[in-house]
């Protein structure tokens, strides 16, 4: 099966970017109110999920992708700061990504510690 | 308990649930509480916690393994589940690939979506932790390029000519009993004694192998306890599951093109002078492009294929199995009427039939069976039940099998 390796990165690190929750839109945090589940990798008592910790986003910043379909295209712009083209403004690299070669992460990005957004799902949800 | 617990995940299109429980085989022949977490259920320590996959059954599973002082939790990671943010929750100590082909698309979108979901288990791999890869896989490739480079890599192949695995496959001869793998003489394949002796059949298992000895490897486990553990492994339900051995019938999870196609090719090599019977069907609600492609890979691996329904769900049964059938059209298979079986030594192969009910087709493929043939039951591997618009109906291809070979006077060993 062909894999098209740039649309492959770009997608894996912006899925990253949404389960992580550091990439949301000026609508509720998915999963508002509720706390991780105990146990390993739970942020400890009384911490917010790290979606609280983000700032809110621009006026006029599209809206999120729906799982399985592309990434907003013409959002950033090739050559900008920090841009990766078809990421939109504010997208944070998840933790442990590797950006393509000659990508610069923009002044201020911060990897966020794993276990923080939302409610982990099941690891066997239906295929 | 104190002590951390250490998470192996394993993803891949194919060959996670075996690989998961090899791993915990293992871990349960080191003389540890083994604890797994699998799409078949949850077990500690032999005691089966639950046979749903929902999140209150991982908690519990994770509950009970630190309760019962397991030093290793093998957990099953869907696709979907990471693409919802599994790993970022539970980042893996080792992170396992079993295989990727194409599934899924109707939920991922493209095969770049679906493996950058898979992705994410290797993103977030802990530190000191290691991720295991297929080196004959094309995807791997990419997979290792997303892993953080301060984790370690560990490769396996089924390529004899292959210089960069740590274990590797030399040699694969599979009989009807088992399964014999000369190892090259990497470290640990010497450290394993140079070969094993499965108990599973087939090659894809062999692969499933050497990634359970690379992952716990990798935690620490003794060759003598992988190699005891990988030995010992009697199978998972419905994962080329032996129902009969001569006649010899399989029941088989194999739901994509891919999987069917090792699958057969794995029937063929056990049926050297015998027919391979195919039944299959596909499921409702579902990767639609799958159909004729899954139509095509029978109509060219196996003598005959009896089509029939899978979970249609709320799909029309005679629609999907429309689409299956081009592809076996497209592959040059002619289609012959349903009562056909009862003359198949009269008829030329390469043919294709249609029965709609699942117990009708598996007892005309097993009543037309002979000795010497094959018959692949292919598509719904353990699952129980039927579903068939909203409703699930009882529905076991094992016990399909049995009582058509009973019916028939077949059933041997």
């Amino acid at each position: 099966m062909k894999i098209d390796r740039e649309k492959f990165l770009l997608l894996a690190a912006f899925t990253g970017a949404v389960t992580s929750g550091c990439y949301v839109d000026s609508g509720p945090p998915r999963n508002q109110g509720q706390q991780p589940p105990p146990g390993y990798g739970a942020p400890p008592p009384g911490q917010q999920p790290g979606y609280a910790q983000q700032p809110p986003p621009q006026q006029g910043q599209q809206p999120p992708p729906q799982h399985g379909q592309p990434p907003p295209q013409g959002t950033a712009q090739p050559g900008q700061p920090g841009a990766i083209p078809g990421m939109p403004p504010g997208w944070q690299p998840p933790p442990g990504w590797q950006p393509p070669a000659g990508w610069q992460p923009p002044a201020g990005w911060f990897p966020p510690p794993a276990g923080e957004a939302g409610t982990a799902p099941p690891p066997t949800g239906e295929q | 308990m104190d002590r951390e617990l250490a998470f192996v995940e394993v993803t891949g299109t194919n060959g996670k649930t075996t690989t998961t429980s090899l791993i915990a085989n293992i871990v349960a022949c080191a003389g540890e509480v083994d604890a797994r977490v699998t799409t078949l259920g949850s077990w500690v320590g032999g005691e089966c916690l639950a046979e749903t996959t929902d999140t209150d059954a991982f908690t519990r599973c994770l509950s009970r393994a630190q309760e019962r002082g397991a030093r290793t939790l093998c957990v099953e990671t869907t696709s979907k589940a990471l693409a919802e943010g599994f790993a970022q929750h539970y980042p893996a100590n080792v992170a396992v690939l079993t295989s990727f082909s194409r599934d899924h698309l109707d939920y991922h979108g493209s095969p770049e979506q679906y493996l950058a979901a898979k992705a994410q288990l290797f993103m977030t791999l802990r530190d000191g932790g290691t991720a295991v890869f297929d080196a004959d896989c094309e995807a791997a490739a990419l997979l290792e390029e997303v892993t953080p480079r301060s984790r370690r890599r560990a490769w396996f192949s089924l390529r004899a000519g292959c210089s960069r695995a740590d274990l590797i496959a030399a040699r694969v001869v599979t009989e009807r009993s088992g399964t014999r793998v000369e190892l090259a003489p990497t470290p640990l394949g010497v450290a394993l004694g140079g070969e094993l002796r499965l108990r599973l059949l087939g090659e894809a298992f062999v692969a499933d192998a050497l990634a359970a000895a690379l992952a716990a490897h990798a935690l620490g486990y003794s060759p003598a306890a992988i190699r005891a553990g990988l030995e010992s492994f009697a199978g998972v339900p419905g994962r080329f599951q032996r129902v009969c051995e001569a006649p010899l019938v399989v029941v088989d999870y194999a739901h994509t093109p891919d999987a069917l196609e090792h699958s057969l090719r794995l029937a063929r090599t056990l049926a050297p002078a015998g027919r391979v019977l195919a039944v299959f069907g596909c499921g409702g609600e579902r990767d639609r492009g799958k159909r004729p492609l899954m139509g095509r890979v029978a109509a060219e691996l196996a003598d005959w294929v009896v089509l029939t329904n899978d979970n249609p769900r709320s799909e029309d049964p005679t629609c999907i199995l429309q689409e299956i059938a081009d592809g076996c059209r497209a592959a040059g298979a002619r289609e012959e009427a349903a009562d056909a079986l009862g003359r198949i030594s009269e008829l030329e192969p390469r043919a294709f039939i249609r029965i709609p009910s699942r117990g009708e087709a598996i007892g005309a493929a097993l009543a037309a069976l002979a000795n010497e043939d094959v018959v692949l039951i292919a598509g719904k591997g353990h699952e129980q039940v039927q579903w068939i618009g909203s409703e699930a109906h009882p529905c076991s291809d094992v016990a399909l099998a049995v009582q058509a070979l009973e019916a028939c006077g077949k059933m041997g060993p």
